[in-house]
C-alpha cells in the first residue's frame, strides 16, 4: 500500500479514527511513517499540554495585579516567607586538618554548611573522572522545614538572582538524605527545595 | 545533558523581555501585563506536566508571578528570566506534588484500603531535560500559532485549545464552514504550522 496521506495520519493520531489491518502491517514495515506518527503524536501532547496550560482571562488579571499589589510594597516587607530562602556557610571542612594544611586533591572530604535553622553534611567522593555529592539535611526543627527536598545544583553566578537550569537534580528520600552522582568539577550553587519550609541555598560549593 | 539543552532560547519577540523587565522596574504596570501574557502559559505548562490539578497548576502560576514580582528587582540579566520562572516553576510544583502525597498517606492511614498507586497515579515528577524540550516545544508552538493566518489560528485554536472543546458541529457553526472541510483544513493548517515552526527554527519540534 502506499504512504499514509496527510488527512488520514491526522485523523488516526487526533481523531483516534483506527487503523485496519492492511495499515497496521504498513506502520509496522515503514519507519517513516512510524517517524511521523510520532511527531504527529507528540504534537497531540504538547497541543494538550497547552489547553491545560492556557490562562484564563481571570488567572491573567489576577497575575496582572500582582504587580501592583508588590509595587507599594516596602522592601521590608517584600521579602516575605514566600519561596523565602536559607543561605548556609561552610562551617567545616574535612580537608583543612589541624594546622589549617589542606589535603592531597582526589580524596573524599566532608563539608558541613550551617545556618541558625538547618545543617546540611555532605560527602564528596570521587568516582572515576567524576564525582558524587552524598548529602543529609538536618533541621534543627522539624516543624519548619519538611523533607523531601528537590535537589539542584546550578552553575554558580556572582548574582544567583537569575541562574541557569540545573545540571543536576534528584529528588531526595524522605529522611532528607540524597546523592546527586557524575557531578563535573565547578563551583557550583546547592539548592534544596523542602516539601514545606525555606528553600536552603548553599552558594559557591566547590567540587575539585 | 548537552549545553545547548541547557539554555532556553529567547525567541525573537517583541519588545524583548529586557525592554519589558526594564519598564517594570520602572513601574510600568502594561510591561508588567505584557510579562505575563507572554510566560504565563509556560509557567502553566510546568505544572500540568507534574499533573498537577487545575487548581493546583492555578496555585503554582499564582506563586511563581507572585515571586517574581518581588524579584524583580534583583534580575540581573532578564534574558534568563525564562530558565528563571521554570526553575520557580518546578521548585513550586515539587512542593505541591509533596503536598498532594502527604494528604493521599494520610488518607490511607486512616483507610488502609485505599489504593493508593491508583490515586496517585496522575502525579509526575519529570527531569529537567524533560521540562527544558516541554517549554521549549510550547514556546514553538506558542510562536507558531501566532503566525498562522486568522482562519487556520481560529480552527485550529477552537480544536486543540479552547478548554470548553467544542464539538465539529459547534466548531462548523462558529467558522462558517462545512463540517466534512474540518479534517483537511485541519492537515493543511497542520502543515502551515509546520512550515513556520520550520523557519523559527524548530526543524524538529513536531
Amino acid at each position: 500500500m502506499d504512504h499514509f496521506d496527510d488527512v488520514r495520519l491526522d485523523a488516526f493520531i487526533f481523531d483516534a479514527v483506527p487503523l485496519g489491518a492492511e495499515e497496521t502491517s504498513h506502520v509496522a514495515e515503514c519507519p517513516l511513517c512510524r517517524e511521523r506518527i510520532a511527531a504527529r503524536s507528540l504534537l497531540r501532547e504538547e497541543l494538550n499540554n497547552a489547553r491545560q496550560s492556557h490562562p484564563t482571562p481571570q488567572q491573567l488579571n489576577r497575575y496582572s495585579r500582582l504587580f501592583d499589589a508588590v509595587a507599594v510594597q516596602s522592601l521590608g516587607q517584600r521579602l516575605g516567607p514566600l519561596l523565602a530562602t536559607l543561605r548556609l556557610a561552610l562551617v567545616m571542612d574535612s580537608r583543612q586538618g589541624a594546622l589549617g594544611l589542606r589535603r592531597a586533591a582526589g580524596f573524599g572530604h566532608r563539608l558541613l554548611y550551617s545556618s541558625d535553622q538547618v545543617d546540611v553534611e555532605l560527602l564528596v567522593e570521587p568516582e572515576g573522572s567524576t564525582w558524587h555529592i552524598d548529602g543529609d539535611v538536618l533541621p534543627f526543627d522539624p516543624d519548619t522545614i519538611d523533607p523531601p527536598y528537590l535537589v539542584e545544583l546550578q552553575i554558580s553566578h556572582e548574582s544567583d538572582s537569575m541562574a541557569d537550569p540545573p545540571l543536576y537534580a534528584a529528588p531526595s528520600e524522605a529522611s532528607g538524605r540524597f546523592r546527586l552522582a557524575g557531578v563535573l568539577s565547578g563551583r557550583y550553587l546547592l539548592s534544596l527545595t523542602p516539601a514545606r519550609g525555606p528553600v536552603i541555598e548553599i552558594p559557591g560549593l566547590e567540587i575539585p | 545533558m548537552g549545553d545547548e539543552q541547557l539554555r532556553l532560547r529567547n525567541t525573537t519577540v517583541h519588545p524583548s523581555t529586557t525592554d519589558l523587565v526594564t519598564r517594570c522596574l520602572a513601574g510600568n504596570a502594561s510591561a508588567w501585563d505584557a510579562l505575563v501574557q507572554r510566560f504565563a502559559g509556560l509557567v502553566h505548562s510546568v505544572p500540568v506536566r507534574h499533573g498537577l490539578s487545575p487548581m493546583e497548576v492555578d496555585d503554582v502560576g499564582q506563586e511563581v508571578f507572585l515571586a517574581l514580582a518581588r524579584h524583580l528587582d534583583r534580575i540581573e540579566n532578564p534574558e534568563a528570566l525564562p530558565a528563571w520562572l521554570l526553575i520557580t516553576a518546578r521548585r513550586l510544583s515539587w512542593r505541591a506534588v509533596q503536598k498532594r502525597r502527604q494528604e493521599i498517606n494520610l488518607v490511607t492511614d486512616d483507610n488502609p484500603n485505599t489504593n493508593e498507586q491508583n490515586r496517585d497515579s496522575s502525579l509526575q515528577m519529570p527531569g529537567m531535560e524533560t521540562l527544558l524540550a516541554g517549554w521549549q516545544r510550547q514556546e514553538a508552538l506558542q510562536n507558531g500559532l501566532n503566525r498562522l493566518d486568522v482562519k487556520c489560528r481560529s480552527l485550529l485554536w477552537m480544536l486543540f485549545l479552547d478548554r470548553q472543546e467544542p464539538s465539529y458541529e459547534e466548531i462548523s457553526a462558529h467558522l462558517s464552514v462545512p463540517i466534512g472541510s474540518i479534517g483537511p483544513t485541519r492537515t493543511r493548517c497542520l502543515g502551515k504550522l509546520r512550515s513556520i515552526l520550520n523557519s523559527l527554527g524548530f526543524p524538529s519540534a513536531f
